[in-house]
């Protein structure tokens, strides 16, 4: 079980770069055999948006973000052993960022989250050109295209790529979120055909759920 | 307080530039903060050919202020780690020169993203990684679950052939020629080979899947050693070779899987047998040494080639050593007495070399030892 006692010394660990600490926690966890999706909505995700928050609110420099993001993801990895394990369901998701977006860790949980519900999630990483997300959906003919935004100035990008994605392959399913729309952007996705948002782990879990 | 005054101050205490004044023979006169962060805390009165490294021997202090734009330079922090700066000169009107030092910020940014960019793919490569060796353990399984079945629905039609071929032999035997019995004696052998070959495939399949659990339980090694040579003999004497054991000790308790270390023996002993030229001896020696149970099966065979010993654990790799008589091998035996012996968190090691024999040694933990 995370206990706020728990999440408090993990994330203090984070902050001061401590990698061995917040090892021997995520160790710990998956030695109690808490479960995958826990420890990333309640270990990972939450401290990923508290250092988002204190960034916002200038009491982290970007260096100390960086740091705390690129020890989250480096734990990510700890968990994978299990994560791909689970029963394979045929289907395929390609998940990436907007060019000119460098926060990939929110998309990458995204496409983790595919894998854990047997999905083969293939996710494409940061600043990704729209060329390769087109070249990618036609190689590897996903059901779900799936774009994150996580800075607002980056809503004409993605609405570009989505017209790109329209022109060059009209069925195709997409859904987009990300940290963006936490501040509006919801309208922008009202005119745009058949793009579903997705506005958190939990309704990506129910949504990928109902998926026929 | 006047503004130059403040300016100076700030400057002075937090401003990310080394500055420093150094007299004409280069020794440092004063510095600011950064400088003393950058370079040591003590570095006034310091020659500043002390303070950049010098690669190439050729640092003049000429050169340096006869420099006009700024000059990459790399200095040495107190933490050992280089950094690069942008020196410039300036000769002040009261004979010193200021020295002034700055990274580029260009650069640093230019540099913070690549890392970025370097961490995203190194997390991703190891996303890909992850997955990869997932999928490849689950092959594995498969391939072990294959090689289970298909091992297992063949044994029997082979062992039937093997006893038909038997049976023939001994109901026909007044009614064949020799070729004809000949022909009976290696369906026989060639299906004994076969069958030993599908068991030995059977134990691996079971052992790499983990099916197999220890059955552990506290015996006499030492009794099963002598066992395992009593079994061995008949086919040691077929080849004039005697099989002997070396031991100080009366009995030699371990916990274990009593089946899989018979194996153990049983394979290495056979092996011993099968490599060793006619009127040698193989020697059992068995030893407690460091709260292990140590027990040796050194030969005098042809020896292996130093650079084929570490084939020998590894699956259907064969060395070009050939067994004496024409026997048969599998190439998974050792394979599988390495897995049991790694089950028992013992070791197993091999010394040989062309020409001088072979010794396989194994260790086990002894009793009451964890």
């Amino acid at each position: 079980m995370i206990t706020d006692q728990l999440y408090n010394k993990y994330f203090e660990a984070l902050l001061d770069g401590d990698r061995q600490a917040v090892v021997a926690t995520v160790n710990h966890l998956i030695d109690q055999e808490v479960g995958i999706r826990q420890i990333y909505k309640d270990l990972f995700q939450r401290a990923l948006y508290q250092v988002g928050e204190l960034w916002e609110h200038n009491k982290l420099s970007v260096a100390t973000e960086h740091l705390a993001t690129s020890l989250v993801e480096r734990q990510m990895s700890m968990v994978y052993p299990y994560m791909f394990s689970t029963e394979r369901k045929g289907r395929r998701a390609v998940v990436t960022c907007l060019a000119n977006e460098y926060h990939q860790v929110g998309a990458r949980m995204v496409a983790d989250i595919f894998e854990m519900n047997g999905w083969d999630g293939y996710f494409l990483g940061a600043n990704t050109p729209q060329s390769e997300v087109l070249s990618m959906i036609s190689e590897r003919k996903p059901d779900i295209i799936a774009l994150s935004v996580s800075v607002s100035f980056n809503f004409s990008v993605m609405k570009e790529m989505v017209d790109l994605i329209r022109e060059n392959f009209p069925s195709q399913s997409i859904i987009v979120g990300g940290q963006a729309f936490r501040w509006g952007g919801q309208n922008l996705i009202k005119n745009m055909d058949e793009v579903k948002l997705i506005l958190s782990l939990e309704e990506l879990e129910s949504f990928i759920g109902n998926y026929n | 307080m006047k503004k130059s005054a403040i300016l100076n101050k700030y400057v002075n205490e937090h401003a990310s530039i080394i500055m420093m004044l150094m007299d004409e023979r280069g020794f440092v006169k004063k510095s600011n903060v950064f400088a003393e962060r950058i370079l040591g805390a003590e570095i006034v009165g310091k020659n500043i050919r002390n303070l950049i490294l010098d690669f190439t021997g050729e640092l003049s202090l000429d050169k340096l202020l006869e420099s006009n734009g700024p000059l990459l330079l790399n200095v040495k922090t107190p933490e050992n780690l280089p950094e690069t700066f942008y020196f410039s000169f300036y000769k002040t009107d009261d004979e010193l020169t200021l020295v002034l030092g700055e990274q580029s910020e260009k650069e640093n940014v230019k540099l913070r993203q690549e890392l970025l960019a370097l961490n995203n793919e190194l997390n991703n490569l190891s996303r890909e990684l992850y997955k990869k060796n997932t999928e490849l353990q689950q092959m594995n399984e498969q391939k072990n679950e294959f090689l289970g079945v298909a091992a297992h629905d063949l044994r029997n039609p082979i062992g039937l052939v093997m006893s038909y071929s038997d049976y023939l032999q001994d109901e026909l035997r007044d009614r064949l020629n020799d070729e004809e019995m000949d022909i009976l004696k290696t369906l026989e052998s060639q299906s004994q080979f076969m069958l030993d070959l599908l068991n030995e495939l059977l134990d691996f399949a079971r052992i790499e899947s983990g099916k197999v659990k220890l059955d552990m339980e506290v015996f006499d090694l030492l009794q099963l050693v002598s066992k395992s040579i009593r079994l061995n003999k008949p086919f040691g004497d077929k080849k004039d070779i005697r099989i002997d054991i070396k031991t100080a000790l009366d009995s030699l308790p371990v916990n274990a899987d009593m089946g899989k270390i018979e194996q153990v023996m049983n394979n290495l002993l056979s092996n011993a047998v099968k490599f060793s030229e006619a009127g040698t001896n193989v020697e059992v020696e068995l030893k407690e040494k460091g709260g292990y149970a140590r027990v040796s099966v050194k030969d005098q065979g042809p020896g292996i080639p130093e650079k084929e010993l570490p084939l020998l654990f590894k699956t259907f790799s064969k060395t070009s050593v050939r067994p004496t008589a024409d026997e048969k091998s599998t190439g998974l035996g050792l394979a599988i007495v390495k897995k049991i012996i790694d089950a028992h968190a013992g070791s197993i090691r091999v010394e040989s070399k062309a020409g001088a024999g072979s010794e396989f040694i194994f260790l086990l933990p002894a009793l009451g030892r964890k």
